[in-house]
């Protein structure tokens, strides 16, 4: 239920209209949650949808004939999260104890595959919070989505199960009180801007 | 030195007294405002460092971590309600929860935000009476519910009622949290603004003290640097002055200047009276009725001139040591020179009965002309005078170097002693066997020997061998060695013979004449007159001044006497009429002294240069080189060694 919290931004929606902008939104959800077509294994959730990716995004390759396509939301699961590059930023968090290893996947790979427009993007979390997140360059730096934490999944209670991670000690310069703030956990919803 | 010059008059001392003022002023601006910035500098450093901790503590995550956490109690109670009202909609009976319901999630997210509780990261909360005690109530409404809202756990109405209400007290608590936090940081605000107003002010104000600090120190720095050149000047001149006097005592010039101050005086004492005696013996003429009368008085004349040269020498040896002749080195054509020479020179020997042979060779060598005519002057001179019989001659050898030229002034004379030929360059030095000339009125000077040594002063000067060979009896060669001049086509003849002095120049300068002699200002005025320039005559400063201020003109030039009643001098009187005209009029100072100091002094002070006695072709010439500038601006070399010349001519 939770997962209705996200909202998917549909191409052609009149955004001044709230109500049919909910309908499309929880249908899309709905759709990505229940909908599993055995042909389209590569592009469609099976298991819970852990993240919605939508906004200015073109999906392609692997996500072009999701059947969502014209609404232009793509969900994942963990399952799709884990078949993208992993990357390992090992760094200490001002939130967290001592240095850890998270694991995950690279924004930059992220919205590679999604085709986003840009790497702006409004990151909201499972409790609510969103930030903008916009001023980091995320081809230079490995800014992932962490889906492990030493090794394990990340617990809500854990500000899992989805994370932005910042490279925080390798580049003690993107530890700013911006990127504090945009680095939203328990990441449940990324919209991308134009 | 300083004993030497002038009284300084009152306005100097006054303008040094301002201006030591002004440097004590400068220094303790410069001292006062160095420190004010430094305090300044001070209060503000630790002004600055207390915002920064200040702003540093007091961050923007507590904000976060309030909204957050009222949001999340919020979730949790209404996701329990949420619950109960489901349950009386769908009529149901209590079912255990999932790890799916909405109320475990929310309580899971309500668990994740609190774990920063305590955390340093919500800073200046902590310090805040009331967060103790909402701190314990989140930790004990987590604690007990981490048991109770979990998977499998089966919760009643009344649970659920109870966890919404104690969920939505904590919230309400945190939300109380956050207007006192809202409050707190608006206090904080109002101080950190009210100090960066003064942080604002204070750096205006160390701005413009740092701005004085710099321009006084600037300013200090300049007059110190300038008194470093002086003083490097000064320490410079003190060396060479060190050196000369070095270099006087390993050649004995030392002694030669003492005896040089004794003849300065004497010939400062001896013109007034000689000049006098001539106006007197040109006045007798008339008077004198018979022929023997006539040749008396012509032979005083004659003595009278031959005084007269002899104090031009003596005045000549005064300024070669006292160093204000500088050589002026140029291509010289050596025949037209020697032919001048010859002619000059020819009736002379001719009197004497002796033979005078000068060679004409068509060299052309590089020195200054006036120098070496003098030299060339005095040697013969001295060969025609030191020889009774058989001839003088002037050899001219360029065989032995290309580069250079010797030339010898050779006699049949008496010849010199080898042990003193050294001496003879001395002055005051005899010929020993010589006693019987000295009956001539000629040998007056020739018993001084100063064309010697004024010879042995100018080969110095202009850095040429003098080398001197003799034998008794046979006769005394002099050789002077020159270099040849490389480039011979721009060769100058020697100026010997002055321009004639004509009116041009002179018509129409307003010349003001301070002389507190009535005779010589007298003749001076009348000879100026009759040239055409106006004058203003006082006989002294103060006269000089009011004169200045009746006329309403500006002078073209003044002409002062050195030696002015009172202990007053012509410099000081010059500098006064400057100061009053506030312009540097062209100025010739007229003495009688011959003390190379005068000479320096004058010299130093870019004044034109005049010996008592003035005739009236020096006085003129010296007059229109001054206003008009001449291309040698040392007016002093043609004038006393063409006299020097004349004199000995008239012998």
């Amino acid at each position: 239920m939770y997962l209705l919290w996200g909202a998917a931004v549909c191409e052609g929606v009149d955004a001044g209209n709230r109500l049919r902008w909910r309908i499309v939104a929880c249908a899309s959800i709905f759709a990505l949650l229940l909908v599993a077509s055995p042909t389209q294994a590569n592009s469609s959730p099976t298991g819970e949808v852990l993240l919605v990716v939508d906004g200015a995004i073109n999906p392609g390759g692997a996500y072009a004939d999701s059947a969502e396509d014209q609404c232009k939301a793509l969900g994942f699961d963990m399952a799709m999260l884990k078949a993208m590059p992993q990357h390992e930023v090992a760094t200490t968090t001002p939130w967290d104890e001592g240095l850890r290893r998270f694991s995950g996947v690279r924004i930059s790979d992220l919205f590679e595959a999604v085709g986003a427009e840009s790497s702006t993007f409004l990151a909201r979390g499972v409790d609510d919070y969103q930030a903008e997140f916009s001023g980091v360059d995320v081809d230079k730096y490995p800014v992932i989505v962490a889906l492990e934490e030493d090794g394990a999944p990340i617990s809500v209670r854990n500000l899992g199960p989805l994370r932005i991670i910042f490279p925080f000690d390798d580049h003690p310069e993107l530890l700013t009180n911006n990127n504090k703030a945009i680095a939203v956990w328990q990441l449940i919803h990324m919209t991308v801007r134009k | 030195m300083a004993a030497k010059l002038p009284g300084l008059p009152w306005g100097y001392s006054l303008k040094g007294l301002s201006k030591r003022l002004s440097e004590r002023l400068f220094i303790s601006v410069s001292a006062a405002a160095a420190v004010t910035c430094a305090v300044i500098m001070a209060l503000l450093l630790m002004q600055t460092n207390r915002t920064r901790v200040q702003l540093q503590n007091d961050g923007v995550v507590e904000f976060n971590f309030v909204q957050q956490l009222d949001h999340n109690f919020d979730g949790v109670s209404i996701a329990a309600l949420s619950l109960v009202v489901e349950r009386a909609e769908r009529a149901q009976t209590p079912q255990p929860l999932t790890s799916d319901s909405d109320l475990v999630r929310r309580f899971d997210v309500l668990y994740s935000s609190t774990r920063l509780l305590g955390d340093e990261s919500i800073g200046s909360l902590m310090e805040m009476p009331a967060t103790p005690a909402t701190l314990e109530a989140i930790t004990t409404f987590i604690a007990e519910n981490d048991i109770k809202i979990a998977p499998g756990s089966v919760l009643s109405d009344v649970e659920l009622r109870e966890i919404a209400a104690e969920g939505q007290g904590i919230a309400h608590e945190v939300y109380e949290l956050g207007l006192l936090m809202y409050q707190r940081k608006s206090q904080l605000r109002d101080e950190v603004s009210a100090r960066m107003n003064w942080l604002s002010r204070a750096s205006w104000f160390f701005g413009g003290t740092f701005f004085i600090a710099g321009l006084t120190l600037y300013m200090l720095l300049t007059r110190a640097s300038r008194r470093a050149g002086r003083l490097f000047h000064q320490a410079h001149s003190s060396q060479r002055q060190l050196e000369t006097a070095l270099e006087e005592l390993t050649t004995g010039d030392i002694q030669r200047k003492s005896q040089n101050r004794f003849l300065a005086a004497a010939t400062h004492d001896l013109r007034q009276p000689l000049q006098a005696m001539q106006y007197y013996i040109a006045a007798l003429e008339p008077h004198i009725a018979n022929e023997k009368g006539h040749e008396i008085l012509g032979k005083v004349g004659r003595s009278t001139e031959a005084a007269q040269g002899l104090l031009t020498s003596l005045l000549d040896i005064s300024k070669l040591d006292a160093g204000v002749l500088e050589p002026a080195t140029v291509s010289v054509d050596l025949d037209a020179l020697l032919v001048r020479l010859h002619d000059d020179y020819l009736a002379e020997a001719q009197d004497r009965g002796i033979e005078l042979s000068i060679e004409a060779t068509g060299v052309v060598v590089q020195t200054d002309p006036q120098f070496l005519e003098r030299i060339l002057v005095n040697l013969l001179s001295n060969a025609i005078n030191h020889t009774e019989a058989g001839s003088v001659s002037i050899d001219v050898d360029s065989t032995r170097s290309d580069s250079e030229v010797s030339i010898s002034v050779k006699d049949t004379g008496v010849g010199i002693p080898e042990h003193e030929l050294e001496a003879i360059f001395n002055e005051y030095y005899q010929v020993p066997d010589e006693g019987s000339l000295s009956a001539s009125d000629g040998n007056l000077r020739q018993g001084m020997g100063l064309g010697l040594s004024i010879v042995k002063r100018l080969t110095r000067l202009i850095q040429v061998p003098l080398e001197v060979s003799s034998r008794i009896g046979r006769g005394t060669r002099f050789t002077i060695t020159l270099p040849v001049a490389v480039n011979a086509g721009d060769a100058a003849v020697p100026q010997v013979t002055k321009q004639a002095v004509s009116g041009d120049g002179l018509d129409g300068l307003y010349i003001m004449i301070i002389d507190d002699d009535p005779s010589v200002r007298d003749g001076v005025t009348t000879l100026l007159k009759q040239r055409g320039c106006n004058v203003l005559v006082s006989s002294g400063i103060e006269e000089a001044l009011d004169t200045l201020v009746e006329s309403e003109s500006m002078p073209d030039l003044i002409l002062a006497d050195y030696q002015l009643l009172n202990g007053a001098t012509g410099v000081e009187a010059i500098e006064r009429v400057r100061d009053e005209v506030n312009e540097e009029v062209p100025a010739i100072v007229v003495t009688g002294d011959t003390s190379p100091d005068r000479l320096r002094e004058a010299r130093e002070r870019g004044h034109g240069l005049l010996h008592k006695p003035v005739g009236s072709a020096a006085l003129f010439e010296v007059i229109r080189n001054t206003v008009h500038g001449a291309p040698d601006l040392d007016n002093d070399t043609p004038e006393s060694l063409t006299n020097g010349r004349a004199a000995t001519r008239s012998v």
